[in-house]
């Protein structure tokens, strides 16, 4: 313990004296200045909280990732390089300890620069959201929307299967299935069009959706529902149409009238009780535009109702924790690459490693077909890389998968909570299993290795 | 020939051969390349655009790892050589420093040049690769992909068989098995049969690629006047925040240039390399009017002067230490 | 000096048949480095590997801290692999160059290592308050590496390598770099070390300092060792004989006894007179030019030898003692060290420089 505490400590000491820690304090410090200063939001208070959050402090720690991935990476390739190591192995030091004292030492000085980051952008975030300076309906937008967390809710799924396959039957009785098409790709076309259907809203007519809340907000803080959707139109012109919301066993119902634009995300609130004790809620949209204009919400997040869950103070806290979990994981990888190459080559290698883990979503897109790359007929040289690159997506999938995971600050700017599950989930896997097994790599890659090579 | 000719010459050929010998040159040039390869079959899917992506994001990527090449091995060239006394052994010979700080430049810029070329080659296969919607010519796929491939294994087998280092060597391989490549490819179509070379190649590409080349020498030469003053890290993070200011010119500073002062002197100091990226053009179909392919490069060549003399300088007045 | 066979416990270290060669990426071998050297190094010993540039003495030093492994034969250091982590509280090593921390001050730098063998804090400040007073370098505490003369990066390096009073001493060439009076500092310190029953290995190029404070030496060329044995009976000439005259003796008496030599003889002695060397010279030229006070460049007066290094080695004195019978001024000289710690030091060099020069006179 003494040991891996003494190579912390020196860890840290050189990252300060070799001024490294001043460069990226200097960033940093520009970035949470500056960055505010050069780009302007869209004028809207909630646009100025997403700046904050989302833009400065992403860029903070999109800086702080990459100084993380660099310094890891010199962390024990640099030991090796300049020979230190020849001196702290002639000592009675094991390997691990090594790798776990540069390990604690970066994620120490990450924990520092992450805070001093995540508490001036609360800072800045406070001062943007002073009461004086803003309106009546700014401060209940800012209480009940943006400073806040919510859990997102879908509208129920209607169970599809049967009707998909009653549909199916219909055509092949009707005969109009195309020949050449299997079976599979057809029942996949037909769910895909009733899945469209159950979220689209021709003009003149409506749509409904119900919601199963998964608990009652405190009667202070309303329901926001917040839709999205596309128009059969491409002018971008608004829609108008008219939301009610109600439960089948209440007189109560809560209407209001919209004109929105496409594509840009909307809000309206609704009245927290306005759901059933057991939490069901109907919504219903209805297309009164004047012109022929058929809007179709997405179906993944076109319509959430956001339900009040908790303080924003400590769902900033948990995604700030998750962006930690995160830099001391880029910190083991960056450290074990460092263990086996040279800096500049760990440095490329980590870079592979995180582009995968960034494409997580298409690599999973990818495996699950979305992505049809066998539809192309390249003939045997075609076929044969498409199943390569197949298998090598589905190996890459296993690992990246478990890791992958949305950027907690789009995710807070968004209003949305954060589980302790989900912070617990990602230490579990990112710190205790991943940067294990990165460890223990490093250790059996290190302890072979002859540190005194002629070079 | 003269003295000073001589050793310029011979310093450049030094610097360019030492860069090649370098892990990460080799690794930068063949992961670009196996994107630009790789392109194509993650974008086939994309009705009838997938060519445009394939061009676009090649030549993103060439323009990325292009900057990431030029600013590693300007710092390795001469931040790494000041710090290691290398510097100063050269220096104590009768070599003005001038002439070596200008042919430290031409060495990189010659290395710069040959992992464009390369790029480009590969791109110019791999856009022909995906002209047709869901359909991946294997006429041109096979030898970009062999080439890469090949490199790899003839850079062992020298290796192995002549002791000589694998790096430099697969470097050289890939180069000349990228241009077979290009060649083979060049004279068959999609069904392999015999075409007047370069009928599906679409060489407009060479010319966005050659706008690309500038910007690329342009940030070497920031990376290099930098490595006079500063060691890597900084150097590297000076460039990467020049790099990112540069995309963002035209949007953080540009649209105030009229009314802020600061902001219209940002605008000028930073390299805008917007100036540079002419692909969108082809989207629209719009040809590329010479003039300004010639006002780019005089703003490059003026801009790359610029930095060259600044970087002279601070050259000159610096203290090499033993 | 000391004889082997003065010795019955087990070897400090022992190679055999060791051999290293380096590889290509491809396994076959490049260069052997170290072919097939056999040898024991005991307690208490001086052990030197003498050799020029490239002749495996620092691939052998690399192997016995386990920072290179052997290609073959067999190695075991204090009765351990090199590789076992315990065994390497036990050495200290001094490596070719300083790979110390640019950016650390000597303090820092030996308070991490201290912390590497686990030393409690008090000892720890103890030792390296004792160490820096004896490289001294009690001024440059708070001054970091990197802006070291290489003179005093080696010194601190020594303070590292000695922290856990080790039992083994590795030291890599461990004068270079060094002037004349950190040369002479640290052959003493050697010598010291080695009677209070440390076992060094010591390996160098510059013959004058191996010949100095090595017991045995084992000369390597080309990987493999070309002779080895005490350093007295390798250098003995048998066949030659050196008569030492007293000193200032009247003329008249030498003209006899020459008059005697040359009727035995029947031929002409060669006579001359017998010269100090280079090092006793420069250390008294420097001596006087200070007015006495003899200190190293970039280093304040150095105290002796630090005294958790002789409280262990009190343990063993009675031993060492015993056991080198034809040194009885060295360890003479160490007991005066160890009775006036520090004060007295410039008295000490003085005292010792006079007694190698006497020394070096009564084995001409």
């Amino acid at each position: 313990m003494n040991s891996i505490l003494a190579i912390a400590v020196i860890t840290i000491r050189n990252a300060i004296r070799s001024k490294i820690v001043i460069v990226l304090l200097l960033f940093l410090l520009l970035t949470l200045i500056g960055f505010p200063l050069t780009i302007k939001g869209d004028g809207t208070l909630s646009g100025e909280v997403r700046l904050l959050l989302r833009y400065t402090l992403g860029l903070a720690t999109l800086i702080l990732s990459i100084a993380t991935v660099w310094t890891s990476c010199a962390a024990i390739s640099s030991e090796i390089r300049y020979r230190h190591i020849q001196m702290v192995l002639s000592k009675p030091v094991r390997a691990s300890q090594i790798w776990l004292g540069k390990w604690i030492g970066l994620t120490a000085m990450n924990a520092i620069l992450l805070s001093i980051c995540v508490i001036s952008t609360y800072g800045a975030l406070r001062w943007t959201t002073q009461q004086e300076k803003l309106t009546e309906e700014e401060i209940e937008e800012l209480r009940t929307e943006i400073l806040a967390a919510h859990v997102p809710v879908k509208p129920r799924t209607v169970d599809l299967d049967r009707e998909i396959i009653r549909q199916y039957h219909a055509s092949r009785v009707r005969g109009d299935l195309p020949d050449n098409m299997p079976s599979h790709e057809i029942l996949s076309a037909i769910e895909r069009d009733l899945r469209a259907r159950a979220y689209s809203v021709p003009a003149g007519s409506s749509n409904r959706w119900i919601f199963d809340l998964p608990h009652l907000p405190p009667p202070d803080r309303p329901l926001v529902l917040q839709y999205r959707f596309s128009s059969s139109v491409m002018d971008m012109g608004p829609v108008r149409g008219v939301w009610t919301a109600w439960h089948p066993e209440s007189p109560r119902r809560h209407s209001e009238t919209v004109e929105v634009t496409p594509r840009t995300l909307h809000s309206i609130t609704l009245p927290s009780d306005l759901a059933s004790e057991e939490g069901t809620l109907t919504i219903e949209f209805e297309n009164t535009s004047e012109r022929r204009t058929t809007i179709l919400f997405n179906p993944d997040d076109g319509l959430r109702l956001m339900v009040y869950k908790g303080d924003f103070t400590v769902n900033y806290l948990k995604a700030s924790l998750l962006i930690f979990i995160h830099l001391a994981f880029l910190g083991a990888i960056g450290t074990t690459a460092g263990a086996f190459f040279s800096i500049p080559v760990a440095a490329l290698t980590s870079f592979y490693a995180l582009v995968l883990l960034h494409a997580g979503r298409v690599i999973g897109g990818i495996v699950e077909g979305d992505m049809a790359l066998e539809h192309s007929d390249a003939g045997w040289a075609g076929h044969a890389l498409a199943s390569a690159t197949r298998m090598i997506h589905e190996g890459l999938n296993v690992v990246v998968q478990p890791v992958y995971a949305a950027n907690p600050l789009s995710i807070v700017a968004a209003g949305e909570w954060i589980g302790w599950g989900e912070v617990g989930y990602m230490f579990t896997v990112k710190i205790v299993a991943y940067s294990g097994v990165l460890m223990a790599l490093s250790i059996w890659h290190l302890s072979r290795k002859e540190v005194a090579l002629p070079s | 020939m003269t003295l000073a000719a001589r050793q310029f010459i011979t310093v450049a050929r030094l610097t360019a051969v030492e860069a090649i010998r370098q892990p990460l040159t080799f690794l930068l040039f063949t992961t670009a390349l196996g994107l630009v390869a790789l392109l194509p079959m993650v974008l086939s899917h994309t009705l009838g655009e997938s060519d445009r992506f394939v061009r676009d994001g090649s030549l993103a990527f060439m323009l990325l790892a292009g900057l990431i090449l030029g600013a590693h091995i300007a710092c390795s060239a001469l931040s790494a050589e000041i710090r290691r006394g290398t510097v100063s052994a050269v220096l104590s010979k009768p070599i003005q420093r001038t002439v070596f700080f200008l042919s430290k430049f031409a060495g990189i810029a010659m290395v710069m040049c040959l992992f464009s070329a390369g790029i480009l080659m590969a791109i110019l296969v791999s856009v022909r690769t995906a002209i047709d919607p869901y359909f991946i010519d294997p006429w041109a796929a096979v030898p970009l992909w062999m080439a890469i491939c090949l490199a790899f294994v003839l850079g062992a087998l020298i290796n192995f068989l002549f002791r000589r280092p694998f790096i430099s060597n697969a470097f050289i391989s890939l180069l000349l098995l990228l241009t077979a490549a290009f060649i083979f490819t060049g004279m068959v179509d999609q069904e392999g049969q015999a075409i007047g070379f370069g009928e599906l190649y679409d060489f407009r590409i060479l010319h966005a690629g050659g706008l690309i080349i500038l910007a690329i020498l342009v940030l070497s030469a920031i990376s290099v006047s930098l490595a006079t003053r500063f060691s890597t890290v900084p150097t590297l993070s000076i460039c990467g925040a020049v790099f990112l200011m540069g995309l963002l010119s035209d949007y953080a500073f540009g649209r105030f240039a009229a009314d802020s002062l600061f902001h219209r002197v940002m605008y000028y100091i930073i390299p805008n390399w917007q100036h540079f990226w002419v692909a969108d053009a082809f989207a629209v179909d719009v040809s590329i009017p010479i003039a300004y392919t010639l006002t780019a490069a005089a703003y490059a060549l003026l801009y790359l002067s610029g930095v060259m003399v600044l970087g002279m300088t601070a050259f000159q007045r610096m203290e090499v230490k033993a | 000096m000391n004889n082997e066979t003065s010795y019955g416990s087990p070897p400090v270290a022992s190679a055999h048949e060791l051999v290293k060669i380096f590889r290509d990426f491809w396994r076959r071998p490049k260069v052997k480095a170290v072919n097939g050297i056999t040898f024991d190094i005991l307690r208490g010993e001086v052990f030197g590997l003498l050799g020029p540039n490239g002749s495996g003495k620092s691939t052998t030093i690399k192997m016995m801290l386990g920072l290179l492994h052997p290609t073959s034969g067999h190695l075991r250091i204090l009765n351990h692999s090199p590789r076992d982590v315990k065994t390497k509280s036990r050495m200290g090593y001094l490596p070719e160059e300083s790979y110390l921390y640019p950016y650390l001050s000597s303090e820092e730098t030996l308070q991490f290592f201290g912390r590497l063998f686990n030393l409690g804090r008090r000892e720890r400040m103890e030792r390296i308050d004792q160490l820096l007073e004896m490289i001294g370098m009690q001024h440059a505490r708070h001054r970091v590496v990197g802006e070291f003369s290489k003179g005093m990066a080696r010194r601190l390096g020594l303070a590292q390598a000695l922290l856990n009073d080790p039992d083994l001493i590795i030291l890599d060439e461990p004068t270079s770099g060094l002037d004349p009076l950190g040369c002479r500092q640290i052959k003493d310190l050697i010598r010291t070390l080695a009677d209070r029953g440390k076992t060094i290995l010591l390996s160098s190029h510059l013959l004058a300092d191996v010949e100095d404070v090595c017991d045995r030496i084992a000369i390597l060329y080309d990987g493999k060792i070309q002779a080895m044995g005490p350093i007295n009976e390798l250098l003995e000439q048998k066949s030659r004989y050196r008569v030492t005259l007293p000193e200032e003796l009247p003329p008249d008496k030498l003209k006899h006894i020459l008059a005697e030599v040359r009727n035995a003889l029947g031929d002409e002695p060669d006579i001359d007179h017998p010269r100090m060397d280079l090092e006793q010279f420069f250390l008294e030229i420097i001596e006087k030019a200070r007015g006495g006070e003899l200190v190293p460049t970039g280093t304040t007066p150095s105290h002796g030898i630090a005294s958790y290094l002789t409280k262990n080695a009190q343990k063993l004195s009675g031993a060492t003692l015993q056991n080198s019978p034809d040194h009885p001024d060295k360890t003479g000289h160490i007991d005066s060290l160890k009775e006036t710690p520090g004060s007295d030091n410039n008295a000490n060099l003085r005292e010792r420089v006079q007694k190698d020069r006497d020394d070096a006179s009564g084995h001409e």
